[in-house]
C-alpha cells in the first residue's frame, strides 16, 4: 500500500511539470488501472501507453529519467498524494459524458467504435502501441482546437462516447488517418490487409454495422 | 489486249516502277512498325498495372490509355511542329503546326512519330502509379507530349521540313530514341516522383529502409514484358523508316540486347545472394532494349550483347541506388529508361562503327544525354509542381486508402475477385 501511494505521488510530481490538470489527472488513471503494482520496467511501457498526453511538450526519454530520479528519492521530497483530486476526476469521469458531451453517439458512430476497437485489439501489443504513437502525430496534424484531445483519448480509453461530437466527415478522416499510421507501422500491404481483414469481419458477422460504417469508408 | 499492256508497262522508265515499289514498301513498312509500336502501349498497360496493387491497375490502364489518346491529338496539333516543322534556329520548329501536307509519306511518318512521343509520355505513369491523380497527370502527359517531348526531339531529329537540331549538328546519335524518348520520359519520371512523393508506407519511418510493395499480377509483368520487346522490333526498326536490307541486323541488335541486359541482371542477382526477382528479370530485358535504342543501327551484335549486359546491371544498382535515396518509383522506369537510356546513348557512341572508342563521339553522347536533363527535369519538376498546387497531384490519404479504381473510377478491376474491402460498396 505505501509502495502504491509513494508511486502515485513520485508520477504526480514528475508529471505535474509538463501536463495540465484533465491530462495528469487522466494518466494517473491510466496507470492507477494498468501499470500499479508492476515493476519499475514497466514505467517505459507506461510512457508510451501515455505518450499522446505528453509528446508535444517534452520527448520521453527526458520524462523517463526524470520519474526514474524520482522514484528513488525520499517520499518527503515528492509532491503531496493527489489522491484526492484522483477521485474528484474519477467521479466526473463516471459522469463524464453529460460533462464533456452533449450528444450520445449514433449506431454509425458506435458501429465504427467497434469496427475500430476490433481493428486495434487485432494488433499485437508492441505494435498497438507504436500506433497509438503515430496516430497521435497524425491527429495533432489534421484535428485542432480541441478535436484531437478527444480523438486521442478516444484512442485511449476506447470509449465511443469521444466520437459522439464528430461529423461523418471528421470521422471518415479519423478512421483514414488510422489507416496511414498503420501503413507507416504495419507496412502498406499489411495495412491493407489488416483494414480490409477487419471490414470483411465484420461486413459477415455484423452486416447492420458493416452498412453503417459504410459511410466512413 | 494483254500484248497491249504488256507493251504500254514496257515503254514506261523502270526507275518509276522502282520509286513507287520503294514508297510503297516503306509506307507498308513504317506503317507495321507504327502498328506495333502501339501495341507497346498494351505492354506497359500490362506492365504497369501488374506492378500496383489490384485496387489501383484500372487507374493505371486508364492513365496509359487516355495519355495515348490525349497526347496523340496534343502531337498532331502542336508536337510535331515544334519537332520536325522548319528549324532555323536549332532549338525547335516553327511551321507545321495543326499540318496538312502536299504528298503522302509525310502522313506515314507523322503517325509513327506520334506514337513515340505517346511512349515517351506514357513512361512517367508507371513510376509515378498508385497516389497520383488522374486528372493532375493527364494535364502533365500532355504538356510533355506538346512541349517537352518536341523540343528536345527537334535538337536532336528536328529538321523534317528543313534546318537542323543544334545536337544533331554536332553529330549526336540517337538512332531510335534511348535519350530522345527513353531518357526523357524517366528524366519527368524523376520529377514526378520528387513532386508526388512516395507510396503511404512505402519507407519505414524508423529504419528508412524500402518495403515491398508487390505488384499483384505478375504474370501480366511477364506478358507486358513479352509485349514490349515485340514492340521494340517495329520501334528500333521502325526507325530507319525505310525497308532494306539493314532492318535484320537492327532488329537481331535490340533482341541480343534485350537477352543480354536479362541474363545480366539474372546473374547480378543470383551472384549477389539476391532472390532472382521476375520483376527485376524483366526490367533488366527492357533496359538493355532502352539502352540498345540509340546504336541499335550502327553497332555489331557483339557490342549489342555489351550494351544490353551493361544495362541490365545499372538498372538493379538504379533500383537499389533510388530505394537508398527513398525515391518511390513504382515500377523502376527510371533505372530502365533513364539510366539504361543515358548508358545506350554513351555506348552509341562509343561501339560506334566503324570507329569505335571515339572520345570526341562520346563527348557529343554526353553533351546530348546532359542536355537532355538539364532541359527535360526542372521544366518537369516546376509544372508538376504547379499542378499539385493547383489542381492537385498526389491523391489523399482516403483516396489511396480506396485505391485509385474506386476513388478516381468507382470500378473495380477485380469485383469478383476483390478480397480487401477497403470502400464502400459500389452502387450504380
Amino acid at each position: 500500500m505505501e509502495e502504491r501511494i509513494r508511486q502515485r505521488r513520485a508520477l504526480f510530481t514528475v508529471l505535474q511539470e509538463w501536463l495540465e490538470e484533465s491530462s495528469l489527472m487522466e494518466a494517473l488513471v491510466i496507470f492507477e488501472d494498468h501499470f500499479q503494482g508492476r515493476p519499475t520496467i514497466a514505467v517505459h511501457d507506461y510512457l508510451t501507453r501515455i505518450a499522446p498526453l505528453y509528446q508535444d511538450r517534452v520527448d520521453a526519454k527526458t520524462l523517463r529519467r526524470n520519474l526514474m530520479q524520482v522514484l528513488v528519492t525520499r517520499t518527503q521530497d515528492l509532491a503531496p498524494d493527489p489522491l484526492p483530486q484522483l477521485e474528484k476526476f474519477r467521479r466526473q469521469q463516471t459522469s463524464g459524458p453529460d460533462l464533456r458531451f452533449n450528444a450520445q453517439p449514433t449506431p454509425q458512430q458506435l458501429a465504427l467504435h467497434s469496427l475500430v476497437s476490433a481493428m486495434m485489439h487485432k494488433v499485437p501489443l508492441t505494435q498497438r502501441k507504436q500506433l497509438h504513437v503515430h496516430i497521435a502525430q497524425q491527429l495533432k496534424t489534421r484535428f485542432r482546437n480541441g478535436s484531437y484531445d478527444l480523438l486521442s483519448q478516444y484512442m485511449l480509453a476506447d470509449n465511443p462516447l469521444y466520437l459522439a461530437g464528430f461529423d461523418d466527415r471528421a470521422l471518415r478522416d479519423f478512421l483514414s488517418l488510422i489507416y496511414v499510421a498503420a501503413c507507416e507501422v504495419l507496412g502498406p500491404v499489411a495495412a491493407d490487409r489488416w483494414l480490409g481483414g477487419c471490414i470483411a469481419d465484420l461486413r459477415t458477422a455484423e452486416p447492420a454495422n458493416a452498412e453503417a460504417v459504410n459511410r466512413y469508408l | 489486249m494483254s500484248r497491249l499492256l504488256l507493251l504500254l508497262v514496257l515503254l514506261i522508265p523502270a526507275n518509276v516502277f522502282a520509286a513507287d515499289a520503294d514508297l510503297a514498301l516503306n509506307t507498308v513498312w513504317v506503317l507495321v512498325a507504327a502498328a506495333l509500336v502501339f501495341f507497346m502501349q498494351t505492354g506497359f498497360a500490362l506492365l504497369e498495372s501488374g506492378m500496383a496493387r489490384s485496387k489501383n491497375a484500372v487507374n493505371v490502364v486508364m492513365k496509359n490509355y487516355m495519355d495515348l489518346c490525349l497526347g496523340s491529338l496534343i502531337f498532331w496539333a502542336v508536337g510535331f511542329g515544334l519537332m520536325f516543322g522548319v528549324n532555323e534556329s536549332g532549338f525547335f520548329g516553327t511551321t507545321h503546326l495543326f499540318p496538312q501536307f502536299d504528298s503522302e509519306w509525310p502522313y506515314t511518318f507523322l503517325l509513327f512519330q506520334m506514337l513515340f512521343a505517346a511512349t515517351a509520355t506514357t513512361i512517367a505513369s508507371g513510376a509515378m502509379a498508385e497516389r497520383t491523380r488522374y486528372m493532375g497527370y493527364l494535364v502533365g502527359a500532355m504538356v510533355i507530349t506538346g512541349v517537352i517531348y518536341p523540343v528536345f526531339g527537334s535538337w536532336a531529329w528536328g529538321g523534317f521540313f528543313g534546318g537542323k537540331g543544334w545536337l544533331a549538328e554536332m553529330g549526336f546519335i540517337d538512332f531510335a530514341g534511348s535519350t530522345v524518348v527513353h531518357a526523357v520520359g524517366a528524366w519527368c519520371a524523376l520529377a514526378g516522383i520528387l513532386v508526388v512523393g512516395p507510396r503511404l508506407g512505402r519507407f519505414d519511418p524508423v529504419t528508412g529502409k524500402a518495403r515491398l510493395i508487390p505488384g499483384h499480377n505478375l504474370n501480366n509483368v511477364a506478358l507486358g514484358g513479352f509485349i514490349l520487346w515485340l514492340g521494340w522490333f517495329g520501334f528500333n526498326a521502325g526507325s530507319l523508316l525505310q525497308g532494306d536490307a539493314s532492318l535484320g541486323k537492327i532488329a537481331l541488335n535490340t533482341h541480343l540486347a534485350a537477352c543480354a541486359g536479362a541474363a545480366s541482371i539474372f546473374l547480378c542477382q543470383a551472384l549477389s545472394g539476391r532472390p532472382v526477382l521476375l520483376t527485376l528479370t524483366v526490367n533488366g530485358s527492357l533496359g538493355g532494349l532502352v539502352a540498345i535504342t540509340a546504336g541499335c543501327a550502327t553497332m555489331s551484335p557483339g557490342y549489342a550483347i555489351v550494351t544490353g549486359a551493361v544495362a541490365g546491371a545499372i538498372v538493379l544498382l538504379g533500383t537499389v541506388m533510388l530505394e537508398m535515396l527513398q525515391l518511390d518509383d513504382a515500377v523502376g522506369a527510371i533505372p530502365v529508361h533513364g539510366f539504361a537510356g543515358v548508358w545506350g546513348t554513351l555506348a552509341a557512341g562509343l561501339f560506334l562503327q566503324p570507329n569505335p572508342f571515339d572520345l570526341h563521339q562520346l563527348g557529343v553522347q554526353a553533351v546530348g544525354s546532359i542536355a537532355a536533363f538539364l532541359w527535360t527535369f526542372p521544366l518537369a519538376f516546376i509544372m508538376y509542381w504547379l499542378l499539385e498546387k493547383s489542381i492537385g497531384l498526389r491523391a489523399t490519404h482516403l483516396q489511396q486508402q480506396r485505391g485509385l479504381d474506386f476513388s478516381e473510377h468507382a470500378e473495380n478491376g477485380y469485383p469478383e475477385f476483390d478480397s480487401l474491402h477497403l470502400h464502400k460498396p459500389i452502387v450504380r
